[in-house]
This record gives C-alpha cells, sequence and structure tokens, in this order.
C-alpha cells in the first residue's frame, strides 16, 4: 500500500464528525425523553435554586475560597487553551508538510506537540484542582449545576478516554505513522484530536455560559429537563467562536515565546535559523487569528448587551468600564509587538530595503489608534476637577472615548497590521508581471478607499446621528477591513505570480530585541486573558446563575479593579513558571548525560 | 542561565507593569455592595413620602438611570402623562392598560407589551423591548415598590397620581423568615437611617430626602431629649415650615432600644 | 510618478473600490433597516 488513501481519511473524519453529531443527537433524544417522563411525573423530578446564606458556604482556614477557584479556573484555561490550540496548527502545518513534502514542516509540527504535551497533564490536573474546589467551597452550586448537566458532564469525562487516546497515539506514533497511506491515517487521528478536544471545550463552556444566560429552567431555577436547552443557552455559541479563535492566536504566542528562547540560547546558526523560522510561524498564526479576534470579541459584547441591556450596559458603561481601558493597554501591546517582531523580521531579506521608509509611518498609525482606543470616555473626578473641567468629560478627547471611535481605531490598526504583513510578504520578491505598476495602484487604492470608508462611518455615524445608527455602522466598517485584507491578499497573490526572489531568505537574520517583542506578545496575551476571564465572571456579580440563584457566600462582592489585577497577576506569574517547567521538560527528555563509571561493565 | 534570567526579569517586569497601571493608573472605584433587601414602611406613608420613596428607587434599586436618560438609549419620562393616552389608542398597542396608572405598571412588569418607535431590541422591529421585568431577579421590585416608581412617574410626567399606596408589602418571600427569628440588630446609625426609610425624607450632608427638615446640623440645635421625642413622638414637635402627621408614628415599636440609642448619638453629633 | 501607468490606474481604482464601498454602506445598513443617511 504505497498510495495514500485519501478517501479512507475523509471516510474516517466523517464518521467522527456523524459521531460527534450523533451525540448531540442523542441529547436531543435524551431530552425529549426526559421532558415527556416529567411530564408524565408533574414536574416535581427538580427543585429551584437553592436560596443560600453565608453560612452555607464551607471554609478552610487560610485560604480565601473565591481567590482559590478564581486562580485554578485561571490556570485551568490557560492550559486548556494552549492544549487546544497546539492541535490545530498542528494539523494545518502537517498538511502543509504533506501537501509540499517539505520535511521541515514535519519536524516543526512534531516539535510543537512535543513541546505542549505536558501541557495536558497539567491541564487535567489544574482540572481537577478546579473541580474540588468547586465541591468544596461551592457545594451547593455545583449540586445545582451537575443537576442540570448531569448528562454533559459524565459525557465530558468520557470524552477525555478519546483525547488521551488519539493523543498518545498521535504523538507518540508520529515517526511510525509516516509516508503514504499512514501519513493519511496520522493526519486524521490529529482532526479527531482536535474535534474531541474542541467538544470538551463546547461542553464546559455550557456551564459556564449558563451561569451567565441561563436556560432551560424557569424563574425559580426549575429544570425543565431538557438538557440541550441549557446547553445551547443565548451566549453559549458566542463564547464558543470567541474562545475558538482566542485559542489559536494565544498557542500561536505560547509556542513563539518557546521559539525566541530558543533561539536566544542557541549556539549553532542552524539552531538559530531553525528557531528564528519557528519563530516567525509562531507569531503569523497568532497574528492570522489576532485580526478577526477583536469582530468576535465585539459580537459576544453585542450578544451579552442583546440578552441583558443591564449586564451589558454594566459591562461597558458601568463599573466594569475602566477595566476595558486596561483591555486597550494590552490589545495596544499586542498590536505593537506582533507588528514589530514583523518589521524586525524584515530584515531577513536582502530586498526589504524598497519598504523599509514606509514602517515608521504604519507604526505612527499604529501608535495614534492606540491612543486613541485608550483614552476613556467618563473621567472619575474630584469636584475641584469636575468644575475645572467643565463636566465629567475633556471637551476635546471626551469623544474618542465612545465607542465609534474604538471601532474606527481598531479597524484602523488591524488593517495597517495586514499592510506591515504584506510588506514583509512582498520584501523578498521582485514580481514579473507586465502590470505589476496598475497593480500596486489598486492595492493603494484599495486600501486608502478601505480607510476612507472606515473613517467615513465611524465619523458620520459616530457623532452625527443616533444610538442605532451608530452600532449600526460598526457592521460595514468591519466588513470593509475584511474586504481589505481579502482583497488585497488576492491582488498581492496575482501580482506574484511567478515572481523572483531577491535572494533566500537569511533565517537567524533578526536582532535579539525582536524575540523579546514574541515574549511580550505570549506575556500580554495571558494577562489579557486572565483579565477577561475576570470580566466575564464578574459581570454576574452577586448572582451564581444570574437572576435565579444569588452568591450569599460573604465574598460576593465585586472586587475593585486593582485587586482583580492583582489576582490575574499571581495567577499569571503562577502559569509562567509551570509554562517553563513544560518547556524544560520537553528539552530534559531528549538529553542525554553518559555517567562514566556508573554502569557495571 | 543568563538568558534565562533575562527572559525571567522581563516577564515580571511587563507583569509588574500591567498590575502597576491597574492600581495606580486607573481609578480606584470601590463597587457598591449586593444589595440587601430593604424593608418598607407603607402603613403610615403619605402620597408625597410614596413618591419619593419611588424616586429613591428610580434613581437607585431600580437602575433606571441606566438607560431612561438623555443618552437616547431608551425613551425620556417626563412627558409620560401626554404620550401615554396616545400610546394606548396606537394600534400597535398589545397591553391590557386601560389608564396612565395601569400603562406604567405595566409597562414596568411587561415592557413588551408596547415598545416605543425606534426603541426596540435590534432585529425585532420594535416588537420586543430590550428593558427587563422590574419584578425579575436582576432588579426585584417588589409590587409596592412598582407601585412607588408609578407614583413618581405621574407625579413627575406632569399628571395626577392615580395609584394607591398598598397596605402590604407584597414581596414573594416577605414572612417566610423573618417570622421565625427575631431580626439581627442594627449598630451602623447609617444602615439604620436607610433601614427605617428616614433618608426617605430627611437630608443628611447632601444625601436624602427634602420632606422634612435636614438633619446636617441638628445636633448643634436640638438636645437629645428633643432628638428622642422627635423620634418617638413625632407629632410633639413640628419644625418651623412643617406640617404635622407626616412623619412615622411607630417607630418605637420597630426599632430596638440599643438602635434608637445608637441613632440618638449620630444625631446628636451632627453639628 | 509616471502619469499613464500609476496615476490613472489608482485613480480608476479608487473611485471603483470607493463606489463599491458605499454600495457595501447602504446593503448592510438596509439590511438593519437603517439608510446610510441619518434622517430625524
Amino acid at each position: 500500500m504505497n498510495r495514500p488513501r485519501p478517501i479512507l481519511g475523509i471516510g474516517l473524519a466523517l464518521a467522527v464528525g456523524a459521531f460527534a453529531l450523533a451525540g448531540f443527537d442523542q441529547f436531543g433524544a435524551l431530552a425529549a425523553e426526559h421532558e415527556a417522563a416529567a411530564d408524565a411525573i408533574v414536574a416535581s423530578s427538580y427543585s429551584p435554586a437553592p436560596k443560600l446564606t453565608a453560612a452555607d458556604y464551607p471554609t478552610i482556614a487560610g485560604v480565601n475560597s473565591r481567590v482559590a477557584v478564581w486562580i485554578f479556573a485561571q490556570l485551568h484555561l490557560w492550559f486548556a487553551a494552549f492544549v487546544l490550540a497546539v492541535p490545530i496548527f498542528v494539523f494545518i502545518i502537517e498538511a502543509i508538510g504533506m501537501r509540499t513534502r517539505d520535511k521541515r514542516y514535519d519536524d516543526m509540527a512534531y516539535e510543537f506537540i512535543k513541546v505542549s504535551i505536558t501541557a495536558y497533564s497539567l491541564t487535567a490536573i489544574l482540572g481537577g484542582l478546579l473541580l474540588f474546589s468547586l465541591i468544596l467551597f461551592y457545594p451547593q452550586l455545583f449540586t445545582y449545576l451537575s443537576t442540570i448537566f448531569s448528562e454533559s458532564m459524565f459525557y465530558y469525562a468520557l470524552l477525555f478516554f478519546a483525547e488521551s487516546t488519539a493523543l498518545y497515539i498521535y504523538y507518540y506514533g508520529w515517526h511510525w505513522l509516516q509516508g503514504g497511506f499512514k501519513k493519511w491515517v496520522h493526519l486524521t487521528l490529529g482532526l479527531v484530536l482536535n474535534a474531541v478536544g474542541t467538544t470538551i471545550m463546547l461542553l464546559a463552556n455550557a456551564w459556564l455560559t449558563f451561569m451567565m444566560s441561563p436556560a432551560g429552567v424557569d424563574a425559580a431555577g426549575v429544570f425543565s429537563g431538557d438538557a440541550w436547552a441549557a446547553i445551547h443557552n443565548f451566549l453559549w455559541n458566542p463564547i464558543n467562536i470567541h474562545r475558538f479563535v482566542a485559542n489559536i492566536a494565544y498557542g500561536g504566542s505560547i509556542v513563539g515565546a518557546y521559539a525566541a528562547f530558543k533561539f536566544l540560547t542557541a549556539t549553532a546558526r542552524q539552531e538559530r535559523a531553525h528557531y528564528d523560522w519557528m519563530g516567525y510561524n509562531a507569531n503569523f498564526i497568532a497574528i492570522c487569528a489576532l485580526l478577526p479576534l477583536p469582530f468576535a470579541g465585539y459580537y459576544l459584547a453585542a450578544e451579552i448587551y442583546a440578552y441583558s441591556q443591564q449586564m451589558g450596559i454594566t459591562l461597558m458603561g458601568g463599573i466594569f468600564a475602566w477595566l476595558f481601558i486596561i483591555q486597550a493597554v494590552l490589545i495596544g501591546t499586542l498590536f505593537l509587538s506582533a507588528n514589530y517582531y514583523l518589521w524586525c523580521g524584515m530584515g531577513r531579506s536582502d530586498g526589504a530595503k524598497r519598504y523599509t521608509k514606509y514602517i515608521k509611518y504604519i507604526a505612527i498609525v499604529l501608535v495614534g489608534a492606540f491612543l486613541v482606543w485608550f483614552t476613556p470616555h467618563t473621567l472619575v473626578l474630584t469636584n475641584e476637577e469636575l468644575k475645572a473641567l467643565g463636566g465629567p468629560h475633556h471637551k476635546i478627547l471626551g469623544p474618542l472615548g465612545i465607542m465609534p471611535a474604538k471601532n474606527t481605531a481598531v479597524n484602523v490598526m488591524i488593517i495597517f497590521t495586514a499592510l506591515s504583513f504584506m510588506f514583509y510578504r512582498r520584501a523578498n520578491k521582485i514580481a514579473t508581471v507586465t502590470w505589476v505598476k496598475a497593480g500596486n495602484a489598486f492595492q493603494v487604492a484599495l486600501y486608502t478607499a478601505g480607510i476612507a470608508n472606515i473613517m467615513f462611518l465611524g465619523i458620520y455615524h459616530g457623532y452625527f446621528t443616533n444610538t442605532v445608527y451608530k452600532v449600526a455602522a460598526s457592521i460595514p466598517q468591519v466588513l470593509t477591513t475584511l474586504l481589505v485584507i481579502v482583497g488585497s491578499i488576492t491582488l498581492d497573490s496575482f501580482i506574484y505570480r511567478s515572481a523572483k526572489e531577491v535572494g533566500p531568505l537569511h533565517w537567524g537574520r533578526i536582532p535579539e530585541r525582536a524575540q523579546y517583542a514574541l515574549f511580550l506578545l505570549a506575556v500580554a496575551f495571558t494577562w489579557l486573558m486572565g483579565l477577561m476571564g475576570y470580566i466575564r465572571s464578574g459581570i454576574r456579580q452577586h448572582w451564581h446563575v444570574l437572576d435565579i440563584m444569588r452568591d450569599a457566600s460573604p465574598d460576593a462582592f465585586t472586587p475593585t479593579l486593582g485587586y482583580a489585577a492583582n489576582v490575574v497577576s499571581v495567577a499569571a506569574i503562577i502559569f509562567m513558571a509551570m509554562v517553563i517547567f513544560v518547556f524544560w521538560i520537553a528539552q530534559v527528555s531528549s538529553s542525554k548525560t553518559l555517567p562514566a563509571g556508573y554502569w557495571k561493565e | 542561565m543568563r538568558q534565562f534570567l533575562t527572559v525571567v526579569a522581563f516577564t515580571l517586569l511587563t507583569i509588574g507593569f500591567f498590575a502597576g497601571y491597574s492600581n495606580y493608573g486607573i481609578p480606584q472605584i470601590e463597587p457598591s455592595a449586593p444589595p440587601k433587601e430593604e424593608k418598607l414602611d407603607l402603613g403610615s406613608m403619605t402620597m408625597d413620602q410614596f413618591v419619593v420613596l419611588g424616586e429613591k428607587i428610580f434613581n437607585g434599586k431600580g437602575t433606571c438611570t441606566l438607560c431612561h436618560n438623555s443618552l437616547g438609549r431608551a425613551p425620556m419620562l417626563d412627558t409620560i402623562g401626554d404620550v401615554t393616552p396616545m400610546r394606548l389608542e396606537d394600534p400597535r398597542y398589545e397591553g391590557e392598560a386601560g389608564n396612565i396608572a395601569e400603562y406604567l405598571t405595566e409597562s414596568l412588569v411587561d415592557p413588551s407589551a408596547f415598545v416605543v418607535a425606534g426603541f426596540g431590541k435590534k432585529g425585532t422591529n420594535d416588537a420586543e423591548s430590550p428593558m427587563p421585568n422590574v419584578s425579575g431577579g436582576g432588579i426585584g421590585l417588589s409590587e409596592a415598590e412598582v407601585a412607588a416608581v408609578v407614583a413618581y412617574l405621574q407625579d413627575s410626567g406632569g399628571t395626577e397620581i392615580t395609584v394607591e399606596i398598598p397596605t402590604d408589602i407584597g414581596e414573594k418571600e416577605a414572612g417566610d423568615e423573618e417570622e421565625s427569628e427575631p431580626r439581627e440588630a442594627i449598630h451602623d446609625p447609617k444602615v439604620l437611617m436607610t433601614q427605617f426609610t428616614c433618608d426617605v425624607c430627611h437630608m443628611v450632608n447632601g444625601e436624602g430626602g427634602e420632606v422634612g427638615p435636614n438633619l446636617s446640623k441638628i445636633g448643634a440645635g436640638r438636645d437629645r431629649a428633643y432628638l428622642r421625642r422627635a423620634i418617638l413622638d413625632p407629632n410633639a414637635d413640628i419644625a418651623e415650615g412643617f406640617e404635622a402627621d407626616m412623619m412615622p408614628e411607630d417607630l418605637a415599636e420597630q426599632m430596638y432600644v440599643a438602635e434608637l440609642e445608637i441613632l440618638l448619638d449620630f444625631l446628636a453629633g451632627l453639628k | 510618478m509616471d502619469t499613464k501607468g500609476y496615476l490613472v490606474p489608482f485613480a480608476a481604482a479608487l473611485v471603483a473600490c470607493g463606489a463599491a464601498f458605499l454600495l457595501l454602506d447602504m446593503a448592510v445598513m438596509n439590511m438593519q433597516g437603517l439608510s446610510l443617511i441619518f434622517h430625524k
């Protein structure tokens, strides 16, 4: 059997897909059965959500239960995001390797999986810690949730068998399942690993989104018996989409940090070149996912707003509003470091000089957009300051604080990042088509028209219309950005058809400070995820399950931003230490010591 | 090893920057504590007091001003007296109200019965309102509180107040837990002022109502005996410019002796 | 900056892209039940 059998591979994938769908169908069937049974018994099998008092929350001396659950949950989330992301891009890289028959891709894919293997068990350990702390500190909440989600929790646990099986064969069998049909089997295993991992995430997402937008229960919290209704509650899919995309960006940034460190400690030129290449690919993955991410986040916030206007306004106009200024700082950091890494990387090509003169303009625009994004609207002032300023908003800068300005800024940042990337790709190419001048003219026109349209939508609809128009105009803004990016990439692929290479890329020829841009990307991403995790959970304020089960614990109060930031920071430091452990283990597993004279002859 | 330590230092510095910015670069707003259930004493309230209570709920627990303000998220309520009759006649009206009071009550507990044009949830063609049912979990106004808000809206909306002050509290859980044990004593004078609705009518240091005398400097002008009499027998002394029979007369039955003394200490200290 | 080879295609593309984006704006705003230009 030396010819690949793609049909079998596809067939396996379809089977997995069908299994997954059947699994969900089972939910529907089970739920329907349950409902019928419940009707027969006259809906007395489920109790309303319990009304708790402070005494119902067990404590352990010296442990703040809220902080414990918070830190375990966040650590678990960071690792879970990582181990879900890696198989996604490993799958893609392996497929690219199979297509191009370039072994470097296969080796890099293997290295990514190898680096992350320890992370899987850490994810599981942290999940266990989270589970234990929930049961210990919030027993009634956990009982209530597990009554509703009993089936999905059971399947969730079983899915780990499938995940481990797929992962271990995938990883340990990497060098065995090589060539021809075996390679297709291996790729399919990668697909199965992704499918199982994604299903696991979807189930867990159902539990936490239920707490925010409960469904399948009545106003008193009595479960209707319909598990599927509880699972696909209002915020389930927005969270699914946002987490799926964000995981990819996050995973890319973490392996980028790994590559950056290996680059800095590499001794041989070959090694440096290899890790430089890896770092570039990781950064590329992170940017690809980073570009659509603000839209996924905006969609999530819009759906939160649609579900509960109160929750939405508290999120962005109430006490959580300042959190989004911190978020702006972090996202600005992400965009600036990703771009900076790209600009430094242009030095790998001898042809980059043609584009370096434009970089400073991109930098100016990015910094400007970042400043707009990070300008607050309503300022917290003392009475004297209020009098001096003449109101709670700054006369000139205040208008930059509202959403239309923010949307305009982020769309501009995304377009200019895509532009940086275009320059990077063009740096090493010389076009050979006859119409290159016209093609370039079109590119410039496309960007110009797109940016002008974004500014028009942001300024006109943002400041000269009403709220409904302001919000509605953000959609064509987003679409403009997407069209400019897709259009320019497509056009460039035609302009550079059969293009000449300026020269071979000098992998490894990049300043050391560029590696710190990769570290910054990973650290900022981690901290940002921690902050967003706090917002998502904290927006429920004094509710365990929004409007249904009140949080009566002593820690029900919403903490100050500084406090939340400190908890996130401590958790981030713990996480970084664990990640260093993960990378170290990957290294240690391939080192050998030859102890002279230790073993018997 | 040196590289490793540099990277660790860089990481810690970055995290430190974000933490530092969040602590010192951003105003540290103390979010308000989770809301407690308030007890209302309706038996001896006048309509004026009831309207003031409605206003307090409107600006506070009801969270109405989050949306009903000049930013345009929700209709303005100052002309509610004039527009309601037109709304009741509107073909899109789906509710069962027959007069202004019923309409306002309905708008609070079933906002989608009529959605003012342009304010509906996006995509529903003004069929669904983004406003929550205020008696539901998130805001949780009792029937009496809803009535108070309606009274306030009628009063501020330029129309006659036609709601009645309910005689019982109407809270869903009222009586279940409270009756079995004696209520816990309150030690904080400010909480006492809220609990016994003193601040509905009296102002202290800029906060409170204006139905009764301003108490911000009451300790300077009145002695303790006067203050005690004012609470236990309100009609014994009527302050100049104010009317009799406005203040509740059964505070003596409601407060613990210790709470009365704590309150008197506090009032005597307001100089 | 040669006129024929660059400026003419640039101008043409600018007009075309501009028109296309405006059409996009109108279409998307209409889908949300609004017009492109705000009328009180």
